[in-house]
C-alpha cells in the first residue's frame, strides 16, 4: 500500500507507526535500483563570503553522475564522477580539476557519490548500512544511525538520516571514524512526485563555511543512450591533478574546506 | 564561486557576435557575390559608432530535455566596450569598457557589483571589441546551408571549424542574415548543447553613446573585485 501512494506522487503518505515501518518506506521510496535519470534544477551557494547560483543541467546512471551548470546562458560549469574518477571544469576561468577518489582518510568515492545524489539510497553497500541501523525516536519522526565501514576496505564513516513521521528525509550528516563533526550534512526539502519518481523539492548542503541549495525543477528519465561525455579541457586550459596540493586546495575553497583539503 | 560563475554569463553574446563575424566572412570567400553580401554585413557592423539589438537565446539541454529561452539585450560600440543585459525572469547584466579599463558583473537577485580590469575580461570579449580583425583573421571555409529554425527555413552558412578568436575546433558555427542586412540567427554548437542566438530589431547609431556601457545598480550597492584568479589562491 505504501508502494502504491508513494508511485501515485501526490498521495497524501500516512504516518508511519513506527520507525522501523518509516525505514522500511524510506527504503522502499528511495532505495530501489533507478533507471538513469536527468534533471534540471536551480543551486545557490555560499563559501566564505561570497555567493552565486547557477542552473544545473544532470544525468545520472548507476555509478556515473555528469553536471553541466549555467551562469545565465553561458555553460561555465562541468563536472562529473566516473566510480571514482572525478573531473571538475570552471570553464570561463579556463581551468580543471581532474584525479580519482583516492581511499584514506577522507571519503570515500562512494561516500562522495551520496553526498552529491543524497536522495539516492540505492547503492547496495548504503541500502545494507540503513537496514543494520539503528533506530531511535525524535520529536518529529526517527532517526538512524548507519555505520558505513566496509571490512573489505578498512575504513569507517558513518551516517545519521533523519526521517518525518511518514518516512521521509529530512536530513542526513555523514561522519568520519572518530570525528565529532560531520563532514558534510543535507537537508531536504519535502518530496514530491517528478516524472521519474519521488525527489525532495529542494537539498541543502553545509560543509564548514560553504552552504549550497539545489532546487529540483525537473527529474525525468534519462532519454536511452549512455550518459552524455564532457568534453576534455582546451588546449590552452591550466589542468590541476586532484592529487596536486593546488587542485585539492582549489576544490577545497569550492567546498568550503580550503583548512583541511589544502594539507 | 560567484566570481567563477559570473564572468562565464558574458561569453555567450559575445561568442555569437564573433561567430557572426567570423562566419560571415569565411562565407564571404565562397563566392565573390557572397563575399560582398557578407563582408558588406560584417563591415555594417563593425564600422557602426555603436549597435544594438534585442536578443534570444535558446540554449539545448545537454542531456535530452527542453530548450531554454533567455531574451536580453546587447549593446556594442567596436573598439570601445560592450553590454549584455539578461531580461525576464532571470535578470543579469555584465559591461566591458575598453577606455574605462572595466568590466562589471551585476545581478540584482543578488545585488552586488563585481568590477575588474578591462585586461581580466574573457580573451573573446576583449578581442571582440578591440580587434575585431583578429575575429576575421581567423575563420577558415564555410558552406552555405539552409535550416529550419522555429518551424521556418533559413539560408545562411555553415563554418567547418570556427575558431573564433581561439583554437576550438569542437565548435560549429551557423548563421542567416536578417532583413536589416545584420546577423539575424547565429547558431554555435558544440560536444555538449547547442546555443541559438537571434538578434532582433538591430539598431546602428549614428554616434556612440558611452554611456550605454554603464550598468545602473542601486545606490550603495557594494563593489567587489573580480579576480577569477583569487580562486587559486593567487596562483597565476
Amino acid at each position: 500500500m505504501a508502494a502504491a501512494l508513494l508511485a501515485g506522487g501526490c498521495a497524501r503518505i500516512p504516518v508511519a507507526a513506527s520507525g522501523v515501518e518509516a525505514r522500511a518506506r524510506l527504503l522502499e521510496a528511495h532505495a530501489h535500483a533507478s533507471a538513469p535519470t536527468r534533471g534540471v534544477g536551480e543551486v545557490r551557494g555560499r563559501v566564505g563570503g561570497h555567493g552565486g547560483s547557477f542552473r544545473a543541467h544532470w544525468g545520472s546512471s548507476a555509478e556515473s553522475l555528469v553536471v553541466v551548470g549555467y551562469a545565465g546562458p553561458v555553460r561555465a560549469l562541468e563536472a562529473g564522477m566516473w566510480g571514482d574518477s572525478v573531473y571538475v571544469a570552471v570553464r570561463p576561468e579556463e581551468f580543471c580539476v581532474t584525479g580519482t577518489v583516492v581511499e584514506g582518510r577522507r571519503l570515500g568515492a562512494d561516500e562522495i557519490r551520496f553526498l552529491l545524489r543524497p536522495w539516492d539510497f540505492s547503492a547496495p553497500w548504503l541500502r545494507a548500512s540503513l537496514e543494520r541501523a539503528s533506530i531511535e525516536p525524535r520529536d518529529d519522526g526517527w532517526r538512524l544511525r548507519a555505520e558505513l565501514e566496509r571490512e573489505e576496505e578498512g575504513r569507517g564513516a558513518s551516517l545519521t538520516l533523519d526521517l518525518d513521521k511518514r518516512g521521509e528525509p529530512r536530513a542526513a550528516a555523514v561522519y568520519r571514524s572518530g570525528e565529532p563533526e560531520p563532514v558534510a550534512t543535507v537537508r531536504y526539502g519535502r518530496t514530491r512526485g517528478y516524472a521519474a519518481g519521488r525527489y525532495p523539492r529542494w537539498v541543502e548542503w553545509t560543509r564548514r563555511n560553504a552552504r549550497v541549495r539545489l532546487d529540483l525543477r525537473d527529474v525525468d528519465p534519462l532519454p536511452e543512450g549512455p550518459l552524455r561525455r564532457l568534453p576534455p579541457p582546451r588546449e590552452a586550459w591550466r589542468v590541476l591533478a586532484l592529487d596536486d596540493p593546488e587542485g585539492r586546495r582549489l576544490l577545497g575553497r569550492l567546498l568550503g574546506s580550503e583548512e583541511e583539503d589544502s594539507r | 564561486m560567484r566570481r567563477a560563475l559570473a564572468v562565464g554569463r558574458i561569453v555567450s553574446v559575445a561568442t555569437a557576435m564573433a561567430a557572426a563575424v567570423t562566419a560571415v566572412t569565411v562565407a564571404a570567400g565562397f563566392t565573390a557575390e557572397a563575399e560582398d553580401a557578407v563582408r558588406a554585413m560584417v563591415q555594417r557592423l563593425l564600422d557602426a559608432p555603436e549597435a544594438t539589438a534585442t536578443v534570444v537565446l535558446e540554449r539545448s539541454d545537454p542531456f535530452g530535455g527542453p530548450p531554454e529561452r533567455e531574451e536580453g539585450r546587447v549593446w556594442y560600440i567596436p573598439g570601445r566596450g560592450l553590454r549584455y543585459r539578461a531580461e525576464g525572469d532571470v535578470k543579469h547584466e555584465m559591461a566591458l569598457d575598453r577606455e574605462a579599463d572595466r568590466v562589471v558583473l551585476y545581478r540584482p537577485s543578488e545585488p552586488h557589483l563585481y568590477e575588474a580590469a578591462w585586461a581580466r575580461a574573457p580573451r573573446r570579449l576583449r578581442q571582440l571589441v578591440a580587434d575585431p580583425d583578429r575575429v576575421l583573421r581567423g575563420a577558415e571555409g564555410a558552406v552555405p546551408e539552409s535550416r529550419d529554425v522555429r518551424g521556418k527555413r533559413h539560408d545562411g552558412w555553415r563554418l567547418r571549424e570556427a575558431k573564433l578568436g581561439e583554437s576550438d575546433s569542437r565548435t560549429s558555427v551557423w548563421l542567416t542574415r536578417g532583413a536589416s542586412g545584420l546577423p539575424h540567427f547565429v547558431s554555435v554548437a558544440n560536444e555538449v548543447d547547442t546555443l541559438l542566438v537571434e538578434f532582433r530589431r538591430w539598431t546602428v547609431r549614428r554616434a556612440a553613446r558611452p554611456k550605454d556601457l554603464a550598468v545602473d545598480v542601486p545606490h550603495g550597492t557594494p563593489t567587489s573585485p573580480l579576480d577569477p584568479r583569487d580562486l587559486l589562491g593567487g596562483g597565476e
